[in-house]
């Protein structure tokens, strides 16, 4: 089977074909100056022209949910609507901070990947490696203080993926010292070939989201709702 | 297909051949927003992205038709809150790919214009346009179909969002243009003496918001003198001062190109005192005015479809890296 992954939740466009254990091509732009909107599509076809495969070759579309840039992710999973709906596609939506860390699984460490968010807080999750993934601290958007305090309270050694892991290094060394490994995932598989392996193991389970409904896993309130939920308390 | 996603409304339409609608699907987000007294852009992306797969199936199956059958999927792509324009453009981009149908993308302001071609035959170049809304309030000279000249437009508050304004400091509900028209009916509109800015500048701009603070200060005087606040004259009086702007100006357009047709478009164009004044007035001038009926004046998708089938009949196709433009202007 042949999933194409999609990923647009930070300045990285990602994009990886695979086909049961392996990657047939993966794109990665960064996208600091032009947007996601305008590459996304062009980048798809022209990625599937590449290996000379058609839309109707692909029997799944897996697409990062977030947490992430909230335009970034509507842009994703905007796309990948649209493409599963107009081919009757399962569409597979996963937690993009899974795909940051599903390059180290078999690592049987703690693995805590983080994404930024915005106003100096990150989204981050807690997983135990080795094999499969499994959860030890649930998704979170805090800031990186109240990270490492609670990761400290494991005792374990615990590897942070970041792609601005030298913002975080110092601060977390400091608290955690020799129990701190560091590792930048621009040198691991791309987030897009991750989205696609995760989404044909759920495709396997025959765990396909609902188009209709599928909604981005946003783990922040907007602005509006956390300032009248403020105002409502009172 | 038509898809319009510009503010707080998710709308889907199929149109044929420009003119005949054979379904238009609006799925209003009013509900969500009214507590905030407003539209809030990060919630109306999302509920964008909770329903336009529905609303697209919705259209559809109503119409009868498959993906298979469309000749090309027509989009808003500004102006606009970016979040919210983003959504539809991306999922109208990936079935236009998907399907290998043209990509057109559209106008938001020249959709609502079209909105009239929609219902009237009669419509012939040249007109005089007045696009009203709770985003816009320009005038434009339509020489020829698709060739405009924007005369003027608003330095600040669009007309329609003035009303919202108001209807938020009286505690009225969202959006305000509904409520203040019904209000209004029952007021006395010569009671109070509210400012007509602009109204003599010789100029086809507007400016309502000297207007709004002159409202807003009014009653906030007779609550501090803990004064009764008469709601109804108010809002008759204030409505009458923003009907007589518009009116005021879109005739002198229209005597100055020597223009025989007006056209209203926008949510505000769906105002039964604008309707009424503007006809009386450019009657007695030999002018006619059309309208489209109120549910093609608010946001819509049908008119979307409408403005993009004839870009297409032009081979005005859009390429499929159309980004969002939430500034874009109609010329
Ligand atoms: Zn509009």
């Amino acid at each position: 089977m042949k999933i194409l992954g999609i990923d647009t939740s930070t300045r990285f466009c990602s994009l990886g074909l695979i086909e049961e254990d392996s990657v047939l091509i993966e794109y990665t732009l960064n996208n600091s100056k032009k947007k996601h909107s305008s590459i996304l599509i062009p980048t798809i076809k022209d990625m599937l022209e590449r290996i000379n495969l058609t839309l109707p070759d692909i029997d799944g579309i897996a697409v990062s949910l977030g947490p992430g840039s909230f335009t970034g992710l509507r842009v994703g999973l905007g796309v990948a609507k649209g493409l599963s709906y107009a081919c009757s596609l399962p569409l597979l939506g996963i937690p993009t901070l899974d795909a940051l860390a599903f390059s180290l699984k078999e690592i049987p460490y703690l693995i805590c990947p983080i994404l930024e968010a915005k106003r100096d807080e990150i989204y981050d999750v807690v997983f135990r490696g080795g094999n499969k993934l499994s959860k030890v601290l649930d998704y979170k958007c805090e800031d990186i203080y109240n990270l490492v305090v609670r990761v400290s309270l494991l005792k374990e050694k615990v590897i942070f993926l970041s792609e601005s892991i030298k913002k975080y290094q110092d601060i977390i060394k400091e608290k955690m010292g020799k129990d701190a490994l560091f590792i930048n995932p621009q040198v691991l598989l791309s987030k897009g070939v991750n989205i696609a392996f995760l989404g044909l193991e759920k495709l396997k389970k025959g765990k396909g989201d609902d188009i209709f409904t599928l909604s981005p896993f946003y783990l922040r309130k907007s602005e509006a709702e956390i300032n009248w939920e403020k105002k409502s308390d009172k | 297909m038509g898809v319009e996603t510009s503010c707080d409304e998710t709308a889907v339409a199929m149109v044929e051949d420009g003119k005949k609608i054979i379904s238009n699907i609006v799925a209003s987000q009013i509900k969500v927003h009214q507590k905030y007294g407003g539209v809030v852009p990060e919630i109306a992306s999302r509920q964008h992205m909770e329903c336009i797969i529905p609303v697209i199936d919705k259209a559809l199956s109503e119409s009868g038709k498959k993906l298979s059958d469309l000749s090309g999927i027509a989009v808003t792509y500004g102006p606009g809150l970016v979040g919210s324009l983003l959504v539809g453009l991306s999922v109208a981009k990936a079935i236009a790919y998907a399907q290998n149908i043209p990509l057109i993308g559209v106008n938001h302001l020249e959709a609502h214009i079209y909105a009239n071609f929609l219902e009237h035959k009669g419509i012939k170049t040249p007109l005089i346009c007045l696009i009203v809304s709770g985003g816009h309030t320009s005038l434009v000279y339509i020489k020829d179909f698709r060739k405009y000249k924007l005369l003027g437009q608003t330095k600040d508050d669009a007309a329609g969002e003035v009303f919202d304004k108001i209807a938020k400091v009286l505690d009225l509900d969202y959006p305000g243009g509904p409520i203040i028209e019904q209000l209004a009916k029952e007021g006395n509109s010569s009671l109070i003496k509210f400012p007509r800015p602009l109204l003599n500048d010789g100029s086809y701009d507007f400016s309502f918001s000297g207007l709004k603070t002159a409202v807003i200060y009014y009653i906030k005087e007779l609550k501090e003198k803990n004064k009764i606040i008469p709601v109804k004259d108010i809002l008759s009086s204030f409505q009458q001062a923003v009907v007589d702007v518009l009116v005021e100006k879109t005739l002198r357009a229209a005597l100055e190109f020597k223009t025989k047709q007006i056209v209203l478009a926008g949510g505000v164009a769906a105002n039964n005192s604008l309707r009424k004044k503007i006809k009386e007035k450019a009657s007695l001038l030999n002018i006619r005015v059309f309208y489209p009926s109120i549910s093609l004046c608010t946001d819509n998708a049908a008119m979307v479809a409408s403005a993009g089938y004839y870009k297409l009949k032009e081979n005005k196709k859009s390429s499929l890296d159309l980004d969002v433009v939430s500034r874009l202007t109609l010329v």
